[in-house]
């Protein structure tokens, strides 16, 4: 059987994204969150990559380009959060800070 | 080559396990940061270059520094994990998860979108000249737009980061919270038991 | 059975007309705003508008001649093909129950501001005399059915309201809701007669009725009939539903004298006279009617022989009264229906009046058993009473004596009775009937000399001094007492004449009725049994006192029985109110605590409760359940898009 290029990249991409959703569920400690976070992006990236090599276009790669320099700033941005939380919370784990609820 | 986009796959998925796996997070961290070499060695064997380089230089080489940098700052708190899943929770959710990736991966290889034989077409060429092009002229927009929003998450994240730099009222510096938390802590734990005692 | 043509003119369209039922609601409006700031005015605005109505009435009759007046004020609805209009006819029929209507009643409400003049709810009253008057006078002059329903229940709610007027005795307040339920249930059937009719013919108006009907079926006839008299049956006091009446006295006596003598009670013999055309295609319906008729005045006046409250004695004899119209009703002599209604206004109305100037004279005591020996203190009074007894009794050639015998007549020789049965050989009903008329004439000249005998003559048995009213009050009496007397006498024939030539005629030829020689021979029984009466009654009660006393003491079941009015409330109250009573306990209990409040109400809110209890439980603050759900979530909806299709995107 050949190999198809195009198939194992998007199964691969599948995993890792899957991956990334159980991460973020499991995980308690939010810089996890935010790593895991990171690894769905990269999932999504690799798919995209893999798709514009079996469709021939450069629209893939900018998109990438484009993802990367969100996820950039929204990391920072997170990051910040963090601390900003951290700071009144004084703890990262996502189950201290519940206190909007019902 | 395919054993090198298999071998890199398998590495891959096997760091992922890592980073969602490991107990402290700046080994997640580590983790993460070698998932996302191998991910630039997948770009690269796709023949995006570009990308790979920018994978490694802006993703690996920065953000993720930055995690390593809040890891640093925050100490022995980054470890705090609290209360875990339980593992029932955990597995229900690992097949839950084994079942979206069934889904995800069952239209592969059906169906023809574009009516494309596999591999018909030409690879594009994914070097920095290419991909600039393209940045610059087709996707002029967005790559300015991408700009402004990164001016704004930069003032956004210095903004957040930042304590308050006006003169702490009494009451309002760190050690002053830092106390008050305690209590809100005590106070919250003494109503559970209450509560616990009363149910 | 003889026919008279019926001529039915064009109506001319005469505007005065909206006047006489208008006037008396701008009065009742009028009397209630300004005598709030004066008592003393009240009563003699409501008399002012009540006698402007009577002009007015007065100026219509005297220009009627043959024609009649109709008059719109609006459109009221339409649906679909059906269509009421709030408009009047002014025909003889309606021109003289009007007269009757407006000139009893303003010469009742010149007697309410003598009877009521302590009373310091005076400009409530006299408004809500007022208001009856405009109903009356809507039941009275509406030229369809709806808007004779509306004034229907309008003098129903007015006779509520004046009953229980002294509300703050609970009895008083009683006796006015009795009157109103009892009505109630006549009014079931009324509606259900009313909805027949729009059913078969679409339309409630009286002249499109005359001629749609004659396209009706009998046994729909009989039907409609039926139903429309159990409102009859309600309104005007006959079996089963008299009970009410003898409660109603007590409201004020100008109330009783109005309402439950001369005008509401009456309502159900206009409603029935003014549908002759419909009634005359239903013979059996008019068997049941004389029936009813003369076993209520029967029953009726065998209790009033042995009451004491003099009120009530004159409200017994105004349910047997009643009894005799519905049996010249139901013999289908409508004219002499409607002959005795007038007559009796007249003289009930004299005699509710003289018994009240007696009870405002002794200090509100209503015991005969208190009066006595009043003839020398309150002559006026006593001569009104007077030939008011004569002429309800028969006396000869008063109106009553007329009225009545033209009723006997029309039952005995039941030429309109076509559905007259043997009952025992030659015997027929209407022979039947007949006897106990006479019988009940014979205990109505009774009981009527007793209650004056007892009242009049002797010595004074009371503890107050009496004297006599003032001539506000003895005024209306005299008024009243002419008429009684001379009525019959003088214009008997020629209103009977008004009557059957143009309505819609009796079924009786009057005319050939007088030729007859067997006329004349029941007109010297009738005589006879009235003067029997009365010289009997006087002997009891002025000469021989012991005497009633003593016949009491030998039949005391039969006293017992009738003084307990033949134990029909005592029935009524266990056969339909226990039971009645029971069910709505259980209801009360199960339906409205259990069900309503318990199941529906708090219910409802407990379940409202118990979602938001469920629902809250899934915020509780912490991410983790969040980033679950909502892949959850996502996972379902690429699950059910990709694979199953089922969600639309």
């Amino acid at each position: 059987m050949e190999f198809d290029i195009t198939s194992f990249y998007l199964t691969l991409s599948a995993i890792l994204f899957c991956m990334g959703i159980l991460g973020v569920m499991i995980r308690r400690n939010t810089l996890v969150i935010l790593m895991c976070i990171e690894l769905m992006l990269n999932a999504v990236n690799l798919a995209l990559v893999g798709l514009a090599q079996h469709f021939g276009t450069l629209d893939g790669h900018v998109y990438v380009f484009f993802i990367m320099t969100v996820a950039a700033a929204e990391a920072a941005v997170g990051l910040a959060i963090i601390i900003s939380v951290f700071r009144n919370y004084f703890s990262v784990a996502t189950g201290d800070v519940a206190t909007l609820r019902g | 080559m395919f054993v090198a986009m298999v071998i890199a796959g398998i590495l891959t998925v096997i760091c992922a396990a890592g980073v969602i796996a490991s107990s402290r997070p700046i080994h997640s961290a580590l983790f993460l940061i070698v998932t996302l070499f191998l991910v630039a060695v997948h770009f690269a064997l796709l023949g995006a270059h570009f990308v790979a380089a920018i994978q490694i230089l802006v993703y690996a080489g920065a953000i993720m520094v930055l995690v390593v940098f809040v890891i640093m700052l925050l100490g022995a708190e980054a470890n705090a994990e609290g209360g875990k899943l339980g593992s029932w929770g955990q597995l229900a959710l690992a097949i839950v998860t084994g079942g979206f990736v069934a889904v995800l991966t069952s239209g592969i290889g059906k169906g023809s979108a574009t009516g494309l034989a596999k591999g018909a077409l030409a690879p594009p060429d994914g070097s920095a000249e290419a991909v600039s092009l393209a940045l610059f002229t087709n996707f002029a927009l967005p790559f300015n737009v991408t700009g402004m929003l990164l001016l704004a998450s930069l003032i956004g994240s210095v903004l957040l980061a930042s304590e308050a730099r006006r003169a702490l009222a009494p009451g309002r510096g760190l050690k002053a919270m830092q106390d008050r938390y305690q209590r809100m802590r005590e106070e919250e734990l003494e109503k559970e038991e209450q509560s616990v005692g009363d149910g | 059975m003889f026919s008279l043509a019926h001529t039915n003119p064009t109506p001319t369209v005469n505007q005065l007309l909206l006047l006489v039922p208008l006037l008396p609601l701008l009065g009742s409006a009028v009397v209630y705003l300004l005598g709030s700031k004066a008592h003393a005015l009240a009563g003699w605005l409501a008399v002012l508008f009540s006698a402007a109505s009577f002009a007015v009435v007065l100026q219509l009759f005297l220009g009627l001649g043959d024609g009649v007046y109709a008059a719109e004020l609006w459109k009221w609805f339409a649906v679909g093909d059906f269509s009421v209009s709030l408009a009047f006819r002014f025909d003889h029929l309606a021109a003289v129950m009007c007269l009757v209507v407006t000139g009893v009643g303003s010469l009742i409400h010149l007697y309410a501001i003598g009877y009521m003049h302590e009373d310091s709810n005076r400009p409530r009253f006299f408004s809500y005399l007022n208001l009856f008057l405009f109903s009356m006078l809507l039941l009275v002059l509406g030229d369809n059915l709806l808007l004779m329903f509306v004034g229907w229940e309008g003098v129903g709610l007015c006779s509520y309201l004046l009953i229980g007027f002294w509300f703050k005795e609970m009895p008083n307040a009683q006796a006015g809701q009795k009157a109103f339920v009892v009505n109630r249930i006549g009014d079931a059937g009324f509606l259900l007669g009313m909805f027949c009719i729009i059913l078969l013919s679409g339309t409630v108006n009286f002249e499109e009725l005359r001629s749609a009907s004659a396209g009706w079926s009998t046994y729909w006839k009989e039907i409609i009939a039926g139903l429309l008299f159990i409102g009859a049956i309600g309104k005007s006091a006959q079996i089963p539903l008299f009970v009410w009446l003898p409660d109603a006295m007590a409201g004020p006596t100008p109330v009783s004298a109005l309402i439950h003598a001369a005008t509401m009670v009456t309502a159900g013999v206009y409603m029935i006279a003014r549908l002759s055309f419909l009634y005359e295609g239903a013979p059996m319906v008019l068997m049941i009617i004389t029936v009813v008729g003369t076993v209520t005045a029967f029953v009726a006046a065998t209790i009033a022989i042995v009451q004491n409250d003099i009120k009530k004695v004159l409200a017994y004899s105004t349910v047997s009264q009643l009894g005799y119209m519905f049996m010249a009703l139901g013999a289908g002599a409508f004219s002499n229906g409607i002959y005795h209604v007038v007559t009796h206004a007249f003289f009930k109305a004299c005699l509710f009046m003289g018994a009240g100037s007696v009870i405002m004279a002794c200090h509100h005591e209503q015991d005969m058993r208190h009066y006595g020996g009043l003839w020398k203190k309150m002559p006026f009074t006593f001569v009104t009473y007077l030939v008011a007894t004569l002429a309800i009794a028969g006396f000869p050639f008063l109106s009553g004596f007329f009225s009545k015998d033209q009723i006997l007549w029309t039952v005995f020789s039941n030429q309109g009775m076509p559905a007259n049965i043997h009952v025992w050989g030659a015997v027929r009903l209407s022979h039947v009937c007949w006897g106990l008329g006479l019988v009940t004439a014979l205990m109505t000249a009774f009981y009527m000399t007793r209650s004056l005998a007892m009242t009049f003559f002797g010595s004074y048995r009371g503890h107050a001094h009496p004297h006599e009213s003032p001539w506000v009050v003895t005024l209306p009496l005299v008024l009243l007492a002419i008429p009684s007397a001379a009525f019959g006498y003088l214009y008997g024939e020629s209103l009977l004449h008004y009557l059957g030539a143009w309505t819609r005629p009796d079924m009786l030829d009057h005319d050939a009725l007088h030729a007859n020689p067997l006329y004349h021979s029941l007109e010297l029984i009738s005589i006879g049994v009235a003067l029997g009466g009365i010289a009997l009654s006087l002997l009891f009660y002025t000469q021989l006192t012991g005497m009633p006393a003593r016949i009491s003491a030998r039949l005391p079941n039969i006293h017992r029985f009738l003084e307990h009015k033949w134990w029909v409330d005592e029935l009524y109250d266990a056969l339909i109110i226990r039971p009645l009573r029971k069910v709505s306990d259980v209801l009360f209990a199960v339906v409205d605590r259990l069900l309503i409040d318990d199941a529906l109400v708090n219910g409802s809110a407990l379940f409202v409760e118990a979602n938001g209890e469920v629902a809250r439980k899934m915020q509780t603050g912490q991410i983790r359940l969040y980033s679950t759900l909502m892949f959850l979530g996502v996972f379902f909806m690429i699950v059910f898009y990709l694979l199953l299709r089922l969600v639309p995107l």
